[in-house]
């Protein structure tokens, strides 16, 4: 397939309507001719649809993708859509888990992969596994040793053969080992193809084992309290274990606070802006109406956050809701 | 030959929208209407074959919306159906058009201009409340959307799930490389990825659009 040419900030500053006019018709005329252009567009649509709901835009892009992107009832459905998804790849531990393996597929040898495959099946594909490791390692030991055990004797014999005169005897016991020695290398091919089988087999097994048995995440997770203190000593603390990857703050409400959506601001507490998230939303929790957010644990180090909730009127007036304190501590 | 009308080609909705709804800030000054002759007139200037010009037709239309809705429209597919409305009374009229499609893009953009100063004048109006931010209104909170979005996940093959949820794993920059990691291990080039991706995506946006009307 042909690769298109696409130069997808070009896209970007189109769709946020920051292209001179002349630019905007060029883009739209070679979209409405070309197809697969016109996919490319709205795929790149997609991704910067996502990244405003993850809150990766500049305030400037901010801005602009909500005075365009939220004009119309079809677009907004678009941006609901990437908010339920987003939400959703990053509550899936199979997804993180796969991406992972995506990542790291090529720096690891299937060997590895097995052993940590293992440490994570259920008992039934542990064991089917084991045995099918078991076979391959016989196999492959006992034709090494065959192998070289048979060499060992031939090249003992032929050494003989020239330290001493040829006798018909020591000619046929030559003829009958180099007759062993091919018929162990039938035997070689023939365990070779089945080590092969075994292989694939055993990353049959392990595909199977991603499926059945996705490891989990680990998240860090903090409920936060509307009215808490800010005295250090009495603030809740995030602890973020080795290996966590996503943080997860609830951050409770209070009776009153009924405003649609709500936009979170995360500060380091000397004031540094660590990570805003625009247009949450809340939902009922065991302890209560919580606003839920998640964000990668590679924002975070160790001490003292300020979190500002702000709440979204009908009238799309921004008020502030309150301020959360927490620390973190990174294992 | 297949017959063609109206309603067929716009759908009930969209043919209710026009005569019901009028467009975002546009004067009501549309005295004139489609008439069947009219759009026969239009198919006929598109193709010869009338099956071939329906299907131009619906092609110029889908076009004509993603216009309307890349640029900021508030009703793309209203938008999108005045455009067409206006260029088959030009041809209703007699006036020879050789290009239509890139005639109706002409039209599109002068009404365009007509929205955006209707809106500049309700903006005004409103005493400076920000552009749009005034009609963000969706009914449908995420929550049922994602409940939705789970149930339609498994009409997926598992292997086009699997695809889907790597896809738009990461952030920005780990984003990418699960793709090139992904279209590596695929070994299929990035952007049929993404063509599969964002096909997979709609689908996805369809099912949930259906669940959440049930």
């Amino acid at each position: 397939m042909e690769q298109i040419s696409l130069d997808e900030k070009l896209v970007v500053r189109y769709l946020l309507g920051r292209l001179p006019e002349e630019e905007q018709l060029q883009l739209e005329e070679r979209a409405f001719s070309d197809r697969e252009y016109m996919q490319n567009v709205e795929a790149v649509e997609r991704d910067l649809i996502d990244e405003y709901v993850r809150g990766e835009l500049s305030d400037f892009e901010r801005e602009q993708f909500e005075k365009l992107f939220l004009a119309s009832p079809e677009r907004r459905r678009k941006v609901e859509f990437a908010r339920a998804l987003t939400n959703l790849v990053s509550e899936t531990p199979l997804a993180e888990r796969a991406a992972r393996s995506v990542i790291r597929q090529d720096a690891i040898s299937w060997w590895d992969s097995f052993l940590a495959r293992l440490h994570g099946s259920g008992l039934v594909l542990k064991f089917s596994m084991a045995a099918a490791a078991l076979i391959v390692a016989l196999g492959v030991f006992w034709l090494m040793t065959e192998t070289i055990r048979l060499r060992a004797q031939l090249a003992q014999l032929q050494a003989q053969q020239q330290s001493q005169p040829r006798d018909a005897g020591k000619s046929a016991q030559e003829e009958d080992l180099r007759r062993q020695l091919g018929e162990q290398q039938q035997r070689n091919e023939e365990l070779a193809r089945q080590l092969q089988s075994e292989q694939q087999r055993l990353a049959q097994l392990q595909k199977e084992s991603a499926r059945s048995s996705p490891s989990r995440p680990i998240i860090a997770s903090l409920m936060l309290f509307p009215g808490l203190s800010r005295s250090p000593a009495d603030r809740p603390a995030l602890i973020v274990p080795r290996g966590a990857e996503q943080a997860r703050l609830q951050i409770g409400l209070e009776k009153g606070d009924d405003y649609q959506r709500f936009n979170v601001e995360l500060r380091t507490a000397g004031g540094e802006a660590v990570r805003n998230q625009n247009n949450l939303t809340a939902r009922a929790t065991r302890a209560g109406r919580s606003v839920v957010w998640s964000l990668p644990v590679s924002l975070l180090s160790t001490g003292e956050y300020e979190l500002t909730l702000k709440g979204i009127t009908d009238k799309k007036e921004i008020e502030d809701i309150g301020y959360y304190y927490f620390s973190v501590l990174k294992k | 030959m297949q017959e063609v009308s109206m309603m067929e080609k716009r759908g009930e909705a969209g043919a209710e929208n026009i005569s019901s709804r009028s467009l975002a800030s546009e004067p009501l000054r549309r005295k004139w209407t489609l008439t069947q002759q009219a759009f026969d007139r239009l198919l006929a200037s598109l193709n010869e074959n009338r099956d071939r010009a329906g299907e131009k037709y619906q092609e110029l239309r889908g076009n004509l919306i993603k216009f309307f809705e890349w640029r900021g429209g508030t009703y793309p597919e209203d938008h999108a159906d005045e455009t067409i409305n206006r260029l088959a009374r030009k041809i209703d009229q007699g006036e020879e058009i050789r290009d239509p499609s890139s005639y109706a893009f002409g039209v599109a953009r002068m009404l365009l201009l007509e929205i955006l100063k209707g809106q500049e004048r309700e903006r005004l109006a409103l005493n400076e409340l920000p552009l749009a931010h005034a009609t963000v209104d969706d009914p449908a909170e995420p929550e049922p959307r994602l409940e939705c979005l789970k149930q339609c996940l498994p009409g997926l093959s598992p292997e086009n799930r699997e695809l889907i949820m790597q896809y738009y794993q990461g952030e920005k920059g780990v984003k990418i490389e699960n793709r090139k990691k992904l279209s590596e291990r695929l070994q299929v080039p990035l952007n049929t990825l993404r063509m599969r991706a964002l096909r997979l995506r709609e689908k996805l946006e369809t099912c949930v659009e259906d669940c959440l009307k049930k």
